[in-house]
């Protein structure tokens, strides 16, 4: 895509930024307690053990501590976990303009956050998570329709996206399914992007066809024209050709999820109980962990789930889908970060009281961390 | 005889007893319909409190309004009572009032039938109610999962309350769905061939079938599962071969056609009242009944995309995900018919158009969502949360509460008679359609934010508070709407002015009497010529009145009807319903005291329960038939038919047939969970075999033969002059020795309790002795009507009815003792 274009379109988001204004203010009030979550996973990042600590990425540990001190870690650390939803922090500091040129160079990008890091503390949120958005949206807008030349219909479309995305608080979160932070919740979340988008011009279609059904004043047609167009062309042609594409287009992502064969994969364990998770590792049988799981980031890593009591399901939604752990069968799910951080995992099948704080964390680790991980834990 | 008189004859005849004593006896499907339809609606405003205790309770973040053991029976009890005790007995409710009144005949086939199935229902809701009202309602989630809702892991008597109450409830819908499809099949107004039918009832036949087809799994699932927990018998038990997923399989296998089912006779309303209100007639007729029929076909090939994230092989599941995107199809057919209906006609705004309006936007957003989750790697992060939940309501609310509505505005001046006075019913729309919106389309949105359903509490620092508030301040907004639908009802029903009828102007024939409806319906019976009969024939309502259609000369002193060919209409024969009785609450009393002393395990009551079922079902039997011939009977118009019960396809043999058509599909649901624990769950083959035996074996199809041979052997002798005496004792004694080797099967057997394997045999050994149990009850029945003096070459109908059973015991009992010897041979 041309560079004119990408400039025109960010002069056009920063006109329109008196007019999201108050729709902002609402939506960071949303965000705001997620940063609060982020800056208690911090600490346990921090507490979890030896091996991690000892091993962490240099950069995160300063940008950790920076963050400890201001109390506002949490877009730092957003920033740093989420590439694909969120800018980093370095993008919030500079003018909008420039942000947008900076996310296009992404091989700059890791260089440059720490530079930008965490001046300006104070204005930052409510521009940051503005352009965050904006900067999210039109990325999708740039993904789904590549081939959008004209400014007014881009620029519309990133509003449309990302109206709907203020409106309903955004879509980050620990929790989020369309923050992934992965390879397989990332194909999923772009395929809900997809169909989304999809469904709401069939729904337009069909209340504007439903909404012409009442003027007054129609052409008289035959029972037999009626029903071609109706029956044969909308309701079998029409959802046919639709249904088949989407089809089409789930078996191929579905296929790419499956976990195979792969000299890389990591394999690990995982054995759900009312109401905790133990973690082992195939590379380090003795040992286990309870409720945290820790993988490598960057590289596929199998889950094999069961369950030793009721049907549980083992779920790390900015991850991948969910599996589920039934007693006497083992499933497989495979998982990948791509970046180190910690992740929220969840059980998604009620299985009584203690259903609702049945969770658990995924440390995923940078390569160093992960090898200090296992030495660790080999002791 | 003058309209009025006739009126009064016709009126003593079929009335019920006046006061309230007259609901304990009434058999008339107007009464029961509505009370049908109070009870459903009863359970739907308790369902509904029970949905605003969920949303204040998810309201806030960390809310303490209910503990987890009480949150988990409220959703659990909101979505049971929503599906078994208001959607599907609205239906039942909705087509015993109208059904008979649409295909222009007086009652509907069994009317004792449909008095017993409304006390089953009534007496297991109130089960349900009573253990919500003690605490103890149960708590696994609607769809019950086992382990967690084992004997282990929910000791408590919760779960019973559920396996044994739904369990008598189903009794019901099971009931109904027999009587539908023969009252559909056979009573119609003469000249009414199939595809003159409203399109109501073919909407009605196919959710019967339906029904007939998709309860039976549950029914098998929630016996298994309570004799597992009673007995301790494996079935979900991984560790003695069991495997939960069985459960999954069989609840799916009912879960999803219900849908449909729910759906389809909301869609059966929306395709009446939407061309009335239309000024038009329905676009593609055929069309719409083709895709009914498709739906009901593919409703039961996609189970399983509510078990994408069980572990089932990519490839299984790439087929129930095409599966369930082609629902999408016949579903896409019938919206596009409906907004073809309108551009072809003058569509009005009145209120029961809005809510199809507000049906047509919410249920495309369902069926978007729904494709949406239909494909597998959406589905793997969007099942089980909110916005699965999201999505479930805006296909049941949307496709069902909405049409619902829609159709109790369309037939509220028929039930009662009267106009809508106050405007209440359109600011009530307002409210439930916005509230509705702002609850359900935020719930997506949480969903997909990671918020699963069935959470008690969630933090602060999840970032769903928002969402939720407006979830729940928007559900007490629909909540107001639908309290005001409730008032403007009442209100309507006790204060409105008398309307004139037929306030529409449309064409079925429920609006050719006089409203609110006599007991008896038409005083006479209309010839049908078209699909809607009352623009064609002048003053029809009138004119039926005066006695011109059929049956309009007839004394009044029995209940009678005519039952018609079943393609083309034409008269068949005449039937005479039972009158007033309170066999049926009787009947359902004792049923209910069989349920009860398993639920609190009282076992010696058990037996006694059933031999009080069984001489009820005598007595029930028996005060049919006659004891001489009729004849031929003049019905008018010059035509002349024989008695019901001098036919071979009597009512009762169509009940039969399409009742095992229910029962085969559960044995069929038992052979699919044998097979499927053989082939997939862990802990298979067990240690011990059954030993085969070759006389066994040659006990059972012999006598089951021997009984199928020697009952048509009765019936050719009766055709002949002969009784069949002994014939039907052969009969019998072949079914005995069905019974006796499968008694002596049962008894070698390993113990029930060590294996999945002995446990699934037990019960196939079980069924198939029941079964034979029956049938020679059945046959002994029979050997004492033809010595009391019931059967004659003319009334040869219980022949049939009695060698049909013999052939369905023939061929359970055959696959059923191949079922158990073959493993045991091969070893």
């Amino acid at each position: 895509m041309p560079t004119r274009k990408r400039d025109h379109c960010s002069t056009e988001s920063r006109k329109e930024d008196a007019v999201w204004q108050n729709a902002l203010l609402v939506s960071i009030e949303a965000v705001a307690p997620i940063g609060a979550e982020n800056s208690k996973q911090g600490d346990s990042y921090n507490r979890m053990g030896p091996g991690c600590s000892a091993g962490a990425d240099a950069s995160d540990n300063q940008k950790l501590g920076r963050a400890g001190k201001c109390g506002k870690q949490a877009e730092q650390e957003t920033g740093a976990r989420r590439p694909k939803c969120g800018p980093g922090p370095e993008d919030v500091t500079a003018p909008p303009v420039e942000n947008v040129r900076t996310e296009k160079a992404k091989g700059q990008r890791h260089g440059e956050r720490h530079a930008h890091g965490v001046n300006g503390m104070p204005q930052y949120r409510d521009a940051g998570f503005r352009l965050r958005v904006t900067r999210s949206c039109s990325d999708w807008v740039d993904k789904l329709f590549p081939g959008i030349r004209f400014a007014h219909c881009r620029k519309l479309l990133i509003l449309g996206t990302a109206a709907t995305c203020l409106t309903l608080s955004g879509c980050q979160g620990e929790y989020s399914t369309l923050d992934p932070a992965g390879p397989a919740a990332r194909s999923i979340a772009t395929l809900w992007w997809v169909m989304l988008i999809g469904a709401a011009i069939i729904l337009l279609l069909v209340m504007g066809l439903l909404a012409a059904g009442f003027r007054r004043n129609k052409k008289e047609v035959g029972d037999a024209a009626h029903m071609r167009f109706w029956i044969v062309g909308l309701g079998l042609g029409f959802s046919m050709s639709v249904l088949a594409a989407l089809l089409a287009y789930g078996l191929v992502v579905g296929e790419r999820l499956l976990p195979r064969a792969d000299a890389d994969v990591v394999e690990v364990h995982a054995q759900a109980e009312r109401w905790r998770w133990r973690f082992s590792y195939a590379s380090q049988p003795d040992f286990e962990t309870e409720n945290v799981l820790h993988i490598p980031a960057g590289r596929p890593v199998d889950v094999h789930v069961t369950s030793l009591d009721v049907v549980h399901s083992f779920w790390v939604p900015r991850l991948a889908g969910k599996l589920d752990a039934i007693p006497g069968h083992v499933n497989r799910l495979r998982i990948e970060a791509d970046q180190p951080g910690v992740f929220k995992g969840l059980t998604a099948e009620f299985n009584g009281e203690g259903y609702g704080g049945h969770v658990f964390d995924v440390i995923a680790h940078a390569p160093d961390t992960w090898e200090a991980f296992l030495r660790e834990e080999a002791r | 005889m003058t309209a009025l008189r006739r009126h009064r004859a016709l009126d003593a005849t079929w009335s019920s007893r006046p006061g309230f004593r007259g609901w304990f006896s009434t058999v008339n499907h107007s009464d029961l319909g509505r009370m049908f339809l109070a009870t459903s609606f009863f359970f739907f405003l308790v369902g509904g409190i029970l949905a605003m205790l969920i949303r204040a309770q998810l309201a806030t973040a960390d809310s303490a309004f209910a503990g987890p053991e009480i949150y988990s029976q409220i959703f659990t009890m909101h979505g049971t009572i929503m599906m078994f005790l208001f959607a599907i007995p609205t239906f039942e409710g909705l087509a015993i009032y109208l059904l008979p009144k649409m295909l222009g005949t007086r009652d509907l086939a069994f009317p004792r039938l449909t008095a017993y199935g409304y006390w089953c229902y009534a007496f297991g809701g109130t089960m349900l109610l009573v253990s919500l009202l003690l605490g103890i309602a149960p708590d696994g989630g609607w769809f019950m999962y086992p382990p967690l809702t084992g004997a282990i892991y929910s000791p408590g008597i919760n779960t019973d309350f559920w396996l044994i109450g739904i369990t008598f409830v189903e009794i019901s819908a099971i009931c109904a769905a027999v009587e539908f499809t023969v009252s559909i099949l056979k009573y119609r107004a003469p000249g009414m061939s199939l595809d003159k039918m409203p399109i109501f009832a073919w909407y009605a036949l196919v959710t019967s079938l339906m029904i007939l087809t998709g309860f039976p799994p549950l029914i098998l699932g929630s016996i298994l599962l309570e004799v597992e927990r009673a007995f301790g018998l494996p079935f979900f038990q991984a560790d003695l071969g069991g495997d939960s997923l069985l459960w999954q399989h069989l609840f799916w296998l009912f879960g999803h056609p219900e849908v449909y089912i729910i759906f389809l006779p909301a869609a059966g309303v929306i395709s009446t009242i939407l061309p009335v209100m239309a000024r038009t007639t329905l676009l593609g007729y055929g069309w719409i009944v083709a895709s009914a029929v498709a739906l009901a076909f593919l409703s039961f090939g996609l189970w399983v995309h509510h078990m994408f994230t069980t572990g089932i092989p990519h490839m299984g599941l790439a087929f129930f995900s095409a599966a369930s995107t082609l629902v999408a199809v016949p579903t896409g057919v019938q919206v596009f018919a409906w907004i073809g209906t309108l551009w072809k006609g003058r569509p009005e705004l009145h209120l029961p158009m809005l809510h199809l309006l507000g049906f047509l936007f919410t249920f495309v957003i369902g069926g978007l969502t729904g494709v949406m989750v239909a494909v597998v790697p959406f589905d793997w992060q969007a099942h089980d949360t909110a916005f699965i939940t999201a999505h479930l309501h805006y296909v049941l609310f949307g496709g069902f509460v909405f049409p619902i509505l829609a159709g109790i505005y369309y037939w509220l001046p028929l039930f009662t008679g009267r106009t809508r006075f106050f405007k209440l019913g359109e600011m009530a729309f307002v409210l439930i359609f916005l509230g509705f919106h702002g609850t359900f389309l935020a719930m997506h949105w949480v969903g997909l934010m990671g918020q699963r359903r069935r959470i008690d509490t969630y933090d602060v620092e999840t970032g769903w508070s928002t969402i939720n508030l407006i979830s729940s301040v928007s559900s007490f907004i629909m909540a107001i709407g639908l309290a005001m639908v409730l008032v403007d009802i009442i209100l309507h029903v006790y204060v409105a002015l008398r309307g004139r009828r037929d306030p529409w102007k449309s064409g079925t024939l429920e609006w050719a009497m006089m409203a609110p409806p006599p007991a008896y319906n038409f005083a006479s019976l209309p010839r049908v010529t078209s699909r809607a009969p009352l623009p064609d024939i002048s003053g029809l309502a009138n004119r039926l009145a005066r006695g011109e259609g059929y049956l309009g000369n007839r004394p009044a002193v029995r209940r009678e009807t005519l039952a018609v060919d079943i393609s083309s209409g034409q008269p068949d024969y005449l039937v005479v319903y039972p009158g007033n009785t309170a066999l049926p609450i009787v009947f359902a009393a004792v049923t209910g005291l069989f349920f009860l002393s398993l639920l609190i395990k009282f076992y010696w009551l058990t037996p006694l329960a059933v031999l009080g079922m069984m001489v009820l079902a005598l007595v029930w039997v028996w005060r049919l038939g006659a004891r001489e011939d009729s004849g031929l009977q003049e019905i008018g118009h010059g035509d002349r038919v024989p008695m019901a019960g001098e036919t071979s396809r009597s009512p009762g043999w169509w009940g039969s047939a399409f009742l095992l058509v229910a029962n085969g599909t559960f044995f069929g649901s038992l052979l699919f969970g044998y097979a499927f624990l053989w082939t997939v769950a862990p802990g298979w083959p067990p240690s011990q075999w059954l030993e085969p035996s070759v006389a066994e074996t040659i006990a059972v199809t012999g006598g089951a033969l021997v009984a199928v041979g020697a009952m048509r052997i009765a019936a050719r002798h009766n055709r002949r002059g002969g009784r069949g005496l002994s014939s039907t004792v052969i009969a019998l004694m072949g079914t005995l020795a069905v019974a006796a080797a499968i008694a002596t099967m049962l008894h070698r057997m390993p113990s029930a309790g060590s294996h999945a394997y002995a446990a699934t045999l037990f019960v196939l050994g079980s069924y198939v002795l029941f079964h034979a149990i029956l049938c020679a009850l059945m046959q002994a029945n029979l050997f004492a009507r033809i010595v009391a003096g019931y059967t004659s070459p003319h009334r040869r109908a219980e022949f049939a009815i009695v060698a049909l059973w013999a052939d369905y015991l023939a061929v359970i009992a055959a696959i059923g003792v191949a079922a158990a010897q073959i493993p045991g041979m091969l070893a």
